[in-house]
């Protein structure tokens, strides 16, 4: 039937302007008699068969390390196809899996294309509606909210990182734009490590990875880049060439894992003793670096006489289950390297002792000397490129507008911290508990909710508990491009844009190259952008309340990108407008591709702590001590890590990655899956005091014989969802630096059984 | 019949979706083809989630009213026959008021040029030429597929399920009608 | 050059030439093959990116009747030009590697033509360009002087006749220092 038509449509629907006799139409004015349809008549023109391709840049915005720059070919305002920047030597030419799979997710028939609002929440049953009817319903709602309360405290917003592109940060400033409100503060991600790293050295900075090739000793711990961070891969496999040794210390045998010289089983979240354990005979065999402890650091005396009296090489061999002569030979090996690097990964912070684990791992890296050096370091991320104006998310409450009175303040690891000359506040709470926040806070309750590049259902804990933390809410404002199970709980969606519909900036948590992300196509049927949406929300509250809202009504995505540019972004990047990143991605210009390389460590006492009180005020050891792990409450370690075919719930929904990525699995070992009576590709059902998950096994000895791999992602076709069985237990650190504590994510355990 | 009458309801059906215009656009239907639905027994709400689920979202449309679903090798909107079809219209003058912000082989899009050359007709013989061309060569072939596909998934709808009958009737009557017309010339 | 000590299986050359030339869902030019078990020791830890094997003696070439598949004198790129094909199913069913790909939606064979656009133009194919490790390249088997490039890779099936230009590089496999139980 299709080849049929295909063949039809070539020899086509006759255009036969040949005969121009449009042209004569034009003069005799027929066409004007025409009554105007929903297309628009134009005189005739010329028609363009081929053309050259209209090149533009973007930036994949999505929360990874590897940021990439695109360079987009666009012909008659669609995308066609895209490549990676090969001005970056960082992205050097490719994206990865789901990046190629753009052009397919901008054009999915599947996309949110209008404002939508859902009759009966959960129903199924929806009506289109205009922006403006949205706006009103949202505007009114928030009205009525500050009448009933005297405050705007029951509008809430849940928003991480669905989209880093910095100007959409205005969606905090859209809520600051309308008063004082509650903000689940706190990030899933990577807050224990960030609190570990700052207590340690007074802020997290990571090594230009590109530095990677000067190492001559690289752990990769509790991280797998082979899989989240693939173009980092071309840099460590140099090093390796040039005759480093690549070592994997992972409770999985990962991707990375296949790719090192030596792949180390530990137990899971012992990291923290595997690397006191290799601190004690550094100690012992007086391998580390005296100058560096004498002169840069303090407390290294205190954390001796720790080693000595509570750690043992043997005691930390039964805790992690590493060897203890391998723990000799690994402490050696790294302590005598010139330099040695360490890459912290976010799976081993992920752990009711995560802070702690990392903590460990950076002493490890400061008594070798390792800090501070091209090549070396503790690598876990870095803020240094983000230094934008933040244009958009600062914005001022209107006038007498009334909020909290507590002592909180907005933190984010990303942004500096807000602390604002009134009395009032925004109410903050822990954005990974928000089902149990929801339930629980009063005074005044959480009654609008807006979700902007988050999606809680598919990614947050204790997904029973958070369904029924949703039937409290009045109202549910949901900002997305395609359909999911958040959306499937909201009341109101609004259709968002993709990168190549604004115009934004980008940079990375992890590589220094800076990338102007551009308009390349107009934005499809209705969708906005954050950024508009807050404009034509502000305008919408001020036609209904003047004064209600003090977001700026520009609608142009160009100018809130322009806005960001300052000064010392131009400095820093060798730019002298942002023009200049129009012929492709910049890379910072460094003094030395090493973090620290000056030494001067931004603690209290300017030194590396071994011995922090800052770490004592926020309820920690001064020195990274030993802490348990959690106690597991049921038979098998349920990891859930990131699969390579998706970020989180995005991604996996695209047809094109359906080739590759056709249903979820549960990896099991054979010595488990033998007792239990389970074959390769049996119907699986894994449970545990949370909920469960029915999901077809594969047996493989990736994983210990009592643990079980399901990776985290939402599929179109399938009902699955490991958060399902993740609770919301916390972590240790992230309440210093970015306002909550984290998430015990990789601390659960379940049973299964044959289905 | 008043066609172009006809195809600007057709269009306005399809294109705005909303309760009132559905009703509007049912009416006039009505009235040029003869005899509608009794409307005092139709749930107007029902019959606007069904369009929604059916077209529009937000999940993923059953049936979109796009031709590339139906058309395209891989169902890729945007793709060839979205150029093709923008190919075409541009030939006879007409484009989108935004080109590239939604696909121009939008049912909705084609009924509209479908009008435009019927009226252009009457005063330019090749115009009618085009909407022949236009009717047995493209929506002849994907417009059937895609009532057949949407009403499978409209079991409880008076309205929307009519349209789609009426709709499909229409294309196949007006693909006899010319080549019909071919056959006598 | 299929180097799979380079490849870490992230699908990027599969995508790439998906997001390149839009083939239908189902039709995939190229795709990562993992290694069985028996051959590396890791499962799902090891691939082999393939898609066409622009052989010496492409047998796509030899039982065509329509001259669909050409082999080029300059550069030994398989070049299959589909518009010709009249779907008598000949290279799908004869092509042992698989690379002639049945679309039976369009009622064609398909096949990966080393993006000879983009070659022509000076441009490196999807795939290559794509690869974030590398590990796809170009070589000149006249002048490829690599000891570790391999013909026939254990579970790379071996077709003389034909002579695959496909070279590859072996991955290889970590030491293990395993603890046994999580708890």
């Amino acid at each position: 039937m299709k080849k049929e038509l295909k063949k039809n449509a070539n020899t086509a629907v006759c255009p036969f302007s040949r005969r121009g006799f449009l042209k004569g139409m034009v003069a005799t004015g027929v066409l004007a008699s025409i009554p105007a349809g929903i297309l628009r008549a134009n005189a005739w023109e010329r028609i363009h068969y081929e053309g050259k391709y209209d090149i533009f840049r973007n930036a994949c915005p999505r929360n990874c390390y590897d940021t990439c720059s695109i360079k987009s070919y666009v012909r008659n305002g669609v995308l066609d196809f895209i490549e990676g920047a090969q001005e970056s030597t960082f992205t050097d030419g490719a994206l990865c899996v789901k990046g190629y799979a753009y052009p397919r997710r901008v054009y999915s028939p599947d996309r949110i294309k209008y404002p939508m609002k859902q009759v009966g929440r959960g129903t199924g049953n929806w009506k289109r509606i205009s922006w403006d009817e949205a706006l009103t319903e949202i505007s009114e709602k928030i009205l009525e909210i500050k009448k009933k309360d005297g405050s705007l405290l029951g509008m809430a917003l849940d928003k991480y990182s669905g989209n880093f592109g910095i100007t959409h940060y205005g969606v905090e400033g859209m809520m600051s734009s309308l008063g004082y409100t509650s903000r689940f503060v706190g990030t899933p991600c990577w807050p224990a490590g960030i609190d570990a790293q700052n207590f340690d050295m007074g802020n997290m900075w990571c090594n230009d990875p590109e530095d990677f090739v000067k190492a001559k000793y690289i752990i990769v711990w509790g991280g797998n880049p082979a899989w989240n961070s693939v173009h980092t891969m071309k840099f460590i496999y140099e090093a390796q060439e040039r005759g480093a040794k690549l070592v994997v210390i992972d409770p999985l045998l990962t991707q990375t894992a296949a790719k090192a010289d030596l792949y180390v089983r530990v137990k899971t979240s012992q990291d923290g003793v595997l690397a006191l354990g290799m601190a004690r005979h550094i100690v012992d065999k007086k391998l580390y670096n005296k100058e560096f402890v004498e002169k840069y650091s303090k407390g290294f005396v205190d954390f001796v006489s720790y080693l000595k009296e509570k750690v043992s090489v043997e005691w930390a061999a039964e805790q992690s289950g590493v060897p203890a002569e391998l723990i000799r030979q690994l402490a050696e090996e790294y302590a005598k390297a010139e330099p040695g690097t360490i890459w912290a990964g976010y799976g081993l912070q992920r752990h009711m002792n995560g802070g702690a684990n990392v903590r460990a791992i950076d002493a490890l890296a400061a008594m070798t000397g390792n800090i501070g050096k091209e090549g070396g370091g503790v690598r876990y991320g870095h803020l240094q490129t983000w230094g934008f104006n933040y244009n958009a998310m600062v914005q001022k409450q209107p006038e007498g507008s009334v909020g909290y009175l507590g002592k909180d303040k907005i933190k984010s690891e990303f942004t500096e911290e807000q602390e604002g000359k009134a009395k009032y506040s925004d109410r903050t709470i822990n954005i990974n508990k928000i089902a149990e926040s929801i339930l629980n806070i009063d005074e005044p309750p959480i009654r609008l909710l807006w979700v902007a590049c988050k999606n809680p259902f598919g990614q947050d804990f204790d997904r029973p508990k958070l369904l029924k933390a949703f039937k409290k809410l009045e109202m549910v404002v949901v900002v997305d491009q395609f359909f999911n199970e958040t959306v499937q709980n909201a009341d109101i969606v609004l259709p968002s844009t993709t990168l190549f519909e604004e115009y934004t900036v980008n940079v990375s948590y992890w590589h220094y190259w800076l990338s102007i992300n551009e308009k390349a196509i107009p934005e499809q049927y209705e969708a906005r952008s954050d950024l508009q949406i807050a404009a034509m929300l502000s305008t919408k509250m001020n036609e209904l309340e003047s004064g209600s809202c003090t977001f700026p009504q520009i609608m142009d995505t160009k100018v809130w990108m322009e806005k960001e540019f300052n000064e010392g972004i131009y400095k820093y990047f060798g730019i002298k407008s942002w023009q200049d990143l129009r012929s492709g991605p910049k890379k910072a210009k460094l003094a030395s591709s090493a973090s620290w390389h000056e030494k001067k460590f931004a603690t209290p006492s300017g030194k590396y702590e071994f011995s922090s009180d800052l770490a004592a005020d926020y309820g920690h050891t001064k020195l990274p001590e030993y802490k348990v792990r959690r106690k597991a409450y049921d038979k098998f370690r349920v990891l859930t890590p990131h699969t390579q075919f998706g970020l989180h719930s995005q991604f996996v929904n695209i047809d094109y990655m359906e080739d590759f990525n056709k249903e979820p699995f549960v990896y099991i070992n054979p010595l488990a899956a033998k007792v239990k009576n389970i074959a390769d590709g049996d119907m699986v059902k894994v449970f545990n005091k949370v909920g469960n998950v029915t999901v077809k096994a594969k047996l493989t000895d990736n994983v210990a014989e009592d643990v079980i791999l399901m990776y985290e992602a939402w599929f179109r076709k399938a009902d699955f969802n490991v958060q399902n069985l993740v609770d919301d237990e916390s972590s240790d650190m992230g309440s210093y630096k970015t306002g909550a504590p984290g998430v015990a994510i990789h601390d659960q355990f379940a049973d299964i059984v044959k289905a | 019949m008043d066609k172009p009458k006809l195809l600007e309801a057709f269009r306005d059906f399809f294109h705005y979706g909303r309760k009132e215009q559905l009703r509007e656009a049912y009416t006039t239907i009505g009235a040029v083809c003869g005899a509608a639905s009794s409307s005092e027994e139709i749930d107007w709400d029902l019959e606007e989630f069904t369009f929604n689920r059916l077209f529009t979202g937000p999940m993923a449309p059953k049936a979109p009213a796009v031709a590339s679903v139906y058309l395209d090798p891989e169902g890729l909107i945007q793709g060839a026959v979205t150029a093709e079809i923008r190919t075409f219209y541009q030939s006879i003058g007409l484009s989108l008021y935004e080109m590239g912000s939604e696909p121009e082989d939008s049912l909705a899009y084609e009924l509209d040029a479908c009008r435009y050359l019927l009226l252009l007709a009457r005063k330019v013989p090749e115009a009618a030429e085009a909407y022949a061309g236009f009717i047995d060569k493209h929506l002849a072939i994907w417009v059937p597929e895609f009532t057949a596909r949407a009403r499978e998934h409209c079991p409880d709808s008076l309205v929307v399920k009519d349209v789609l009958v009426r709709l499909s009737e229409w294309v196949e009557n007006e693909a006899g009608t010319t080549t019909q017309h071919k056959e006598t010339v | 050059m299929v180097n799979s000590k380079k490849c870490v299986g992230c699908y990027s050359c599969a995508q790439a030439c998906k997001n390149q030339y839009h083939q239908e869902p189902g039709v995939v030019w190229r795709d990562l093959t993992p290694i069985a078990t028996k051959h590396y020791p890791h499962r799902e830890r090891a691939f082999y990116s393939l898609a066409c094997n622009h052989c010496d003696q492409p047998v796509c070439a030899e039982v065509c009747p329509v001259q669909a598949h050409v082999k080029r004198e300059k550069d030994g790129i398989v070049v299959h030009s589909a518009e010709k094909c009249i779907y008598c199913h000949a290279c799908i069913d004869e092509c042992p590697y698989g690379a002639a790909k049945d679309n039976v939606v369009l009622k064609r064979a398909e096949k990966c033509s080393m993006c000879v656009e983009r070659v022509d133009a000076g441009l490196k194919p999807a795939c290559v360009l794509g690869c974030p490790t590398k590990a796809l390249t170009i070589v000149d088997l006249a002048t490829l002087d690599n000891p570790k490039a391999e013909q026939y890779p254990p579970g790379f099936d071996k077709h003389e006749a034909l002579n695959p230009s496909t070279r590859f590089i072996r991955p290889m496999a970590p030491k293990l220092a395993l603890a046994n139980k999580d708890s």
